[in-house]
């Protein structure tokens, strides 16, 4: 039995920074994550800090909100942001009115835009398709969600919180409109803990009506599919944007050494549709090649999605329904203790966690105020920091190189994104880390143009040394889920890849048929 | 913002860094193969953040973009790599110096001062370029040369004025210096139908940046023999000649050259041909490493010369003055060039020829 003052159900940026904000508050605060932190939207997002710019014209309050953030992030997470900047570019045939309409919005919602000559905009980014006819700075930059909650995670932690992963929630007691205890499975060994909080907060994104029916409430929620496919390469150093009003694939944003493009909208029913059809990619990177035509010569190498959970509105496209947030205080419908936090973008994730932890506190009786906009976030690697710095970004390949003679020497285990040993041992002994996907996130290692075709095996022995799960399954487990994301992109140049790796895995060192081998000797057991 | 279009399809199979003669000589930590420069710098689009160091050891011989099962232009993305990272004053001293030599003397290296008879024609249907290391260093390729053109019996003539073809520029990545002197030569090519030149790399810049398409003396060598105007000494059975396969000969303006110079062997007499157990390995002449990186260019000849000492080979044959000059690095054993090599071993002109 646990006592704690304030459960978190949810390791997203939402839950990771709410855990964060309360514990500088100095409440007692447990989070825990059903999978791994940064596994539903978060990390399966954009990778972009919005200027708010993107929203200023359809969504003005999700705009200043976005612009502000925008701000507070570059400051207090520097490690894990890429100040690339962005530009917004109109196109021949895009409504002539939406460049003024846009500039007076972003002037309203207080975002940097400045407009800039087209001439300009070329000698800065070469690759822009020609035919562009507007186009307008913003500070748009580059984020890396992994790292973003695994910071507020770390912050959380010294701050004297505990967050635990790989924690499923699996019965409340509900007594007296309270929740009195809460059972959760511990996934590592099966083992199930039980609660007593205070307080619940349910920061769960799409599962937020999960979790809500297992206090006997709903929530009404939209669940709104957005697919993204990453290119193999980068083409420019800012985020282009299309300048119109927000559709399917408009944004290109460069992430380390690869190129995003988003985004779909879909409505969908189940937080686990995450699967993208070949027509999204093809719709994505068409809409995309208009503003940038190399693109449509280029390879793919992954496409994914998450799914954003929105505040319903009766009717009409999911694209209009506000991208802000919204809470929900359950007590009006039975349960005192029970807060939802639903809706709201990466971007304006920490003021998400200050509103929720403003009206947690004032219940706790708790009267320290908000520091989560001044302190600046922990470095998840922490001793590692001044080894990795930038971490693959170009700028800093030569200051590792040069300067850092005992890194360069260090083998490098995943060439594609070039991530070094020293990185994937700091991770693999990490005691929040439990499969292969857990180290890639952590890492980057294995996000590359082969897909973990030929890293998989360093990060596996690397892994095994820490783990007691066998090396098969964790690495059958871990192509598989890799699998899904390149299927829908096969025929956009990731096809012959796919081949060459068959031909090594199975057909070299027969992987399949030792899996099956391996199935077949459970079975076998599990007669006995 | 650096991008090559086509560069984007590896599948990290690996050959051509399995292959490449420096990673084997230097290492992947010193020097990081084709694949991780080319391909993996192309995908940040910042080729400002690559070593020069690491991009100026390669020594350009093809022989990845040979082997790449994807057919990517890894040789070409290496020089548009330095291309790109020319701006930033990386050069080491002796890449330095070439540029200094080019804009001093008009040839990448320092002349020699020597009396020679003048070959100025403004028209005629061969022109022959020499190039800076058979003019100025190896003299005998180029003495050798016009012997064997005077003996093939066609006309020619070598402008005056000729300048570095600027082929060492464009190792370098300097693309200004390099139209310059390009335009300046085109100008003496006007009056001439083809170009014939000593040197492989010559021969792959002309066909790459001025538009023409070379010969190589062997070809010329070729057809004489096939006329049947080479007339061999004979002589006692008995040296073991191998031949190099220059790669900018092999693998840039073609390897069927390569068949004509053995063709051309098998009627030399009293020879025995060798084969080297890497004969296309590259010698380290190429890419302007020797200037850059002498000790890597010193190292990749001791490799080759140690092939032909392992076969007991007599003398080695390379069509190429780059080659040549780097192959006698080493001092280990006797390495001649192919044209000076089929002209010493020509029995005297009848009196039948001249008359023709």
């Amino acid at each position: 039995m646990f006592k704690t003052e304030v459960l978190v159900i949810g390791g997203g940026a939402t839950g990771a920074g709410i855990a964060r904000d309360l514990a500088l508050r100095g409440a007692e605060v447990t989070l825990i994550e059903g999978s791994d932190f940064a596994f539903g939207a978060s990390g399966r997002c954009h990778g972009m800090l919005h200027s708010g710019a993107r929203y200023a014209v359809t969504d003005p309050i999700s705009a200043s909100e976005c612009a502000i953030e925008n701000k507070i992030l570059k400051r207090i997470a520097d490690f894990c942001i890429e100040d690339t900047g962005g530009f917004f570019i109109g196109l021949p045939n895009d409504d002539e009115c939406y460049p003024d309409l846009f500039m007076s919005a972003c002037r309203k919602a207080g975002v940097d835009a400045i407009e800039i000559s087209v001439n300009e905009a070329f000698k800065e980014e070469p690759l822009l398709s020609e035919n562009i006819v507007a186009s307008i700075d913003v500070p748009d930059a580059s984020i890396d969600p992994f790292m973003l909650v695994l910071g507020n995670i770390e912050s959380a932690r010294s701050a004297g919180s505990t967050a635990l992963n790989y924690h499923l929630v699996r019965k409340f007691d509900v007594r007296e409109s309270r929740i009195e205890k809460v059972y959760v499975e511990n996934l590592r060994n099966g083992s199930i803990d039980e609660y007593r909080p205070e307080i619940v907060i349910n920061a769960t994104g799409a599962w937020a009506n999960h979790i809500a029916a297992l206090a006997g409430v709903s929530i009404d929620l939209t669940m709104d599919k957005g697919s993204m496919v990453v290119l193999g390469r980068r083409f420019t150093h800012r985020l282009i944007n299309r300048l119109r009003k927000p559709s399917n694939g408009d944004i290109v944003v460069p992430n380390y050494s690869s190129s995003i493009i988003g985004t779909t909208s879909i409505t969908v029913s189940s937080p686990t549709s995450t699967s993208v059809s070949e027509q999204e990619v093809d719709l994505l990177m068409r809409e995309a090649a208009m503003m940038m035509p190399p693109i449509n010569a280029s390879r793919a190498i992954r496409a994914y999605a998450g799914i954003r959970p929105l505040v319903s509105r009766k009717g009409g496209d999911s694209r209009e329904i506000s991208r802000t947030f919204q809470l929900i205080d359950h007590s009006e419908k039975g349960i005192e203790n029970l807060i939802s936090v639903i809706g709201g973008k990466l971007t304006t994730y920490r003021l998400m966690a200050e509103k929720v932890s403003d009206i947690v506190c004032s219940r706790l009786g708790i009267s320290a105020s908000c520091r989560t906009s001044l302190e600046p976030l922990s470095i998840p690697y922490g001793e590692m920091h001044n080894k990795m710095i930038g971490r693959g970004s170009p700028t800093v390949e030569i200051q590792t190189h040069e300067n850092n003679g005992e890194l360069r020497r260090d083998e490098v285990v995943c060439s594609c994104e070039k991530i070094k040993r020293q990185e994937v041992e700091f991770w693999a002994s990490h005691p929040d880390v439990r499969g292969l996907s857990d180290v890639m996130r952590r890492t980057r290692a294995g996000m590359g143009y082969c897909q973990s075709g030929l890293c998989v095996f360093n990060l596996l022995t690397m892994l095994i040394e820490y783990s007691d799960t066998d090396p098969l399954y964790l690495l059958t487990e871990y192509l598989k889920e890799r699998e899904k994301g390149i299927k829908p992109v096969l025929l956009k140049g990731q096809i012959v890849e796919e081949i060459f790796k068959e031909c090594l895995l199975n057909g070299v060192y027969h992987i399949s048929d030792l899996a099956e081998a391996l199935r077949n000797e459970e079975n076998a057991e599990g007669r006995n | 913002m650096f991008f090559q279009s086509n560069i984007g399809n590896c599948i990290k199979c690996n050959a051509c860094t399995m292959a490449c003669p420096v990673v084997s000589i230097e290492g992947i930590s010193v020097f990081s193969g084709p694949r991780n420069l080319c391909v993996d710098t192309a995908r940040y689009g910042n080729a400002a953040a690559i070593l020069p160091s690491d991009v100026y050891r390669c020594t350009t011989c093809w022989k990845c973009e040979e082997l790449c099962p994807q057919s990517l232009p890894l040789a070409e993305t290496i020089l548009e790599l330095r291309k790109s990272i020319f701006d930033f004053n990386v050069l080491s001293d002796g890449h330095k110096k070439i540029i200094e030599n080019i804009d001093k003397y008009g040839r990448s290296i320092v002349p020699i001062t020597q009396e020679r008879k003048k070959y100025k024609v403004k028209k005629a249907p061969l022109l022959y370029f020499p190039g800076c290391i058979s003019e100025m260093r190896i003299t005998s390729i180029f003495d050798s040369t016009i012997r064997l053109l005077e003996r093939s019996g066609v006309k020619f003539g070598i402008p005056d004025e000729w300048v570095c073809c600027g082929a060492p520029l464009e190792k370098l990545g300097d693309s200004e210096r390099l139209e310059f002197l390009r335009d300046r030569n085109l100008d003496y090519f006007d009056g001439f139908e083809d170009i014939v030149t000593s040197c492989p790399g010559c021969a792959t810049h002309f066909l790459k940046y001025y538009d023409k398409d070379p010969l190589h003396t062997i070809e010329i060598v070729w057809e004489m023999m096939r006329k049947r105007k080479l007339v061999f000494k004979s002589r006692k059975k008995g040296l073991r000649v191998a031949l190099h396969h220059p790669c900018h000969l092999n693998r840039t303006i073609g390897p069927q050259i390569i068949d004509q110079a053995y063709d051309i062997l098998q009627c030399v007499e009293g020879i025995e041909i060798i084969d080297l157990d890497k004969p296309d390995a590259c010698c380290g002449g190429g890419g302007a490493v020797v200037a850059g990186f002498p000790e890597l260019a010193l190292k990749l000849a001791t490799e080759k010369m140690l092939d032909a000492l392992h076969h007991d080979v007599g003398l080695l044959l390379a069509p190429c003055p780059f080659c040549v000059l780097n192959l006698r690095r080493p001092g280990i054993g006797k390495v001649e060039d192919f044209a000076t090599f089929i002209e010493r071993n020509l029995a005297c002109k009848k009196e039948g020829d001249k008359k023709k």
